[in-house]
């Protein structure tokens, strides 16, 4: 048995206990892409080139959309607070 | 163990511990950290599809959860916006 998938699958395990376990959003972003790269490789171990080519291509899209997302929440989640249409002394 | 086994134990693996983690893991009660979570269980669908050949399935999965992604945070922050 080679090398490649060996490592692959550990990227993969280690990648999935990480975004489960962290709590803050680019962090587990960031687990996210190794739990990626880690598909990339297994797919390049069992020689389906061409998939590993589309998911080359699509991931790194997604985690893309996905870091634009959380800065536009948490940007909305910090501006949202300041407009309410309750009274504060009547919410007790 | 070959690499076909440990290619399908890995997907299960990640399918049980993302399902899991989705449900009750640490912080759900944020939308954007749940849909995090949901991404795990789509990788190990993926697995699953490459150690049964299914090459047209995975790449139908990968291309469709890209897209998927993209419509379900556009919609929680619509949700966010609209919440009041």
């Amino acid at each position: 048995m080679e090398f490649l998938p060996i490592v692959a699958a550990g990227c993969c395990i280690l990648g999935g206990i990480g975004t489960i376990t962290h709590t803050h959003n680019i962090n587990k972003i960031i687990m996210f892409a190794l739990l990626e790269s880690g598909l990339i490789g297994l797919i390049a171990s069992f020689y389906y080139l061409d998939v590993a080519i589309v998911s080359s291509i699509l991931e790194p899209i997604a985690t893309l959309i996905l870091l634009l997302g959380v800065l536009k929440y948490e940007y909305a989640l910090k501006t949202k607070k300041k407009y309410s249409t309750e009274v504060p002394v009547l919410t007790k | 163990m070959d690499l076909i086994t440990l290619t399908m134990y890995t997907g299960y693996f990640l399918l049980i511990l993302g399902t899991v983690g989705a449900v009750i893991g640490p912080m759900t009660k944020d939308p954007f950290k749940r849909l995090l979570n949901i991404e795990v269980p789509s990788i190990g669908v993926c697995l699953v599809f490459l150690a049964y050949n299914q090459t047209l399935a995975l790449m139908t999965f990968l291309g469709v959860n890209a897209i998927l992604t993209l419509i379900l945070v556009r919609a929680i922050l619509k949700n966010v916006e609209l919440e009041e």
